[in-house]
């Protein structure tokens, strides 16, 4: 590689990671606690507790839960239900003046689905987790926020695409793992490269999948225009619901259709999530990969019968499947540690490559073959 | 040709622990269990790795240094990179 093209990857490597490593500092920041939001959440109180009950308590009608939530806020009506990833007899009715209220506008009642008591309102106050997922996901921008934030991932995946590029040449005559510590820059260069390529895979993932949960408003409303605009074709220009049937009923019907899933998430009439007519229950599996791909079921809410069932389209199974391989959530508390063990790897080298850059520009007003030392080193 | 293998060696601690963090990514997801106990390692020792290099061995090379320089009136030699 001659010395003109290592400068032109320098250049680019520089460039981009100056450009997003302000935003990428500020996203591994948040995005550390947000790997342990259920325990920050717990120990601080912001998780209201479920009552101990017996192991084989049955879960109570759906109906009776979405009562108790319409009681909790009169005047409202229901728009989703959806139960807790991760403890089954906590659900939550999301409430709001209209099925087709913007997000800032809807409340989220927290129940428990074995007695319908309502355990709280998460989300009425602003929780140190959800200032930092507010933080980390949009920067309290909205849709741009989200958007900007991608463009900041891609650069950053530009930066990391460039540092593998310019590994060989500055590492030809080192041993692996060497830090030589004689120098404060070579020992944060020797660092940076280091951590760079160790935790490479890991970053490329996490920033990748960052990047397309950026995404995840599009992917929703091209699933809407094409999906389910498909599956509601023979409904289109009917008169509105005026009887809302049994979601209890609902879910039942569609339990029986599709055996051996469980639901996770049902969007009711008039939400952008399903049509004027129709409850959709999304259900998903029960093995690590199945239980983040939802399959929609759409069930008449006047007749209770079930209309159409069908599998993902292949950009929202990239979608799903983009949430715990940047969540890190999949594979218990071990898994946890590591991803954070990681995201302190890539703060080092965001911060190291931020003090390379600074002392470059010291060492070139001095000597201009400051890069030439390093490379031959 | 000496060359080309030398360039090469660059490459082979990176690559392992590439493939090692990408098998390591997608077990958990694959199932639970035993699954992820080869999660844990795959993507495990790569961080053990970070830790000794880059934390632990400078630690024990600078404290030898300096232990060293007590002992001696002359600074050790200084050519040790590795």
């Amino acid at each position: 590689m001659t010395s003109r093209t290592i400068r032109i990857w320098v250049g680019m490597h520089s460039w981009s990671s100056l450009i997003c490593t302000v935003f990428l500092i500020l996203l591994c920041l948040t995005g550390l606690p947000l790997i342990f939001h259920e325990q920050i959440d717990e120990f601080l109180g912001d998780t209201p507790d479920l009552p101990v009950m017996a192991a084989g308590t049955p879960a109570i009608s759906l109906d009776e839960v979405v009562s108790a939530a319409r009681a909790r806020r009169p005047g409202e009506v229901p728009l989703y239900l959806s139960w807790d990833p991760d403890e089954r007899a906590r659900l939550y009715v999301t409430m709001a003046d209209a099925p087709n209220a913007p997000a800032s506008q809807m409340h989220s009642v927290m129940l428990d689905g074995r007695t319908a008591a309502v355990l709280g309102e998460p989300g009425s106050k602003l929780t140190f987790i959800r200032l930092m997922f507010r933080l980390h996901v949009d920067l309290f921008a909205g849709l741009p926020g989200k958007l900007f934030l991608g463009a900041m991932g891609l650069l950053f995946l530009a930066a990391i695409v460039s540092g593998v590029v310019l590994y060989a040449p500055f590492m030809r005559r080192l041993p692996f793992g060497a830090v030589r510590q004689q120098r404060q820059r070579t020992r944060w260069l020797d660092l940076h490269n280091l951590l760079g390529v160790t935790a490479l895979v890991w970053m490329i993932v996490v920033g990748a999948t960052g990047v397309i949960n950026t995404w995840a408003d599009l992917v929703i409303q091209l699933w809407q225009r094409n999906e389910l605009a498909d599956m509601i074709a023979p409904y289109r220009g009917l008169p509105p619901l005026t009887q809302l049937g049994s979601v209890q009923l609902a879910v039942t019907t569609v339990q029986v259709a599709v055996p051996g899933m469980a639901p996770r998430f049902i969007a009711f009439p008039g939400t952008p999530y399903s049509s004027a007519h129709h409850y959709a229950v999304f259900l998903n599996g029960d093995t690590p990969l199945t239980s983040r791909l939802l399959t929609p079921a759409l069930v008449d809410a006047a007749t209770l019968k079930l209309t159409a069932v069908r599998a993902l389209p292949w950009y929202a199974k990239v979608l799903f499947l983009s949430e715990p391989l940047h969540f890190g959530d999949y594979g218990g508390m071990i898994l946890k540690v590591i991803w954070a063990l990681l995201d302190l790897a890539t703060l080092v080298v965001l911060g190291s490559g931020v003090y390379l850059w600074f002392s470059r520009r010291r060492a070139r007003s001095g000597s201009s073959s400051a890069v030439r030392q390093e490379h031959a080193a | 040709m000496t060359r080309r293998l030398e360039d090469l060696a660059v490459w082979r601690m990176p690559v392992m622990l590439a493939v090692s963090s990408i098998f390591g990514l997608i077990s958990a997801l694959l199932g639970d269990g035993f699954w992820d106990v080869l999660s844990w390692v795959s993507l495990g020792w790569p961080v053990a790795i970070m830790i000794w290099f880059g934390v632990m061995r400078p630690r024990f090379q600078t404290k030898s240094l300096s232990s060293t320089r007590a002992a001696f009136v002359q600074p050790p030699s200084r050519s040790r990179a590795r």
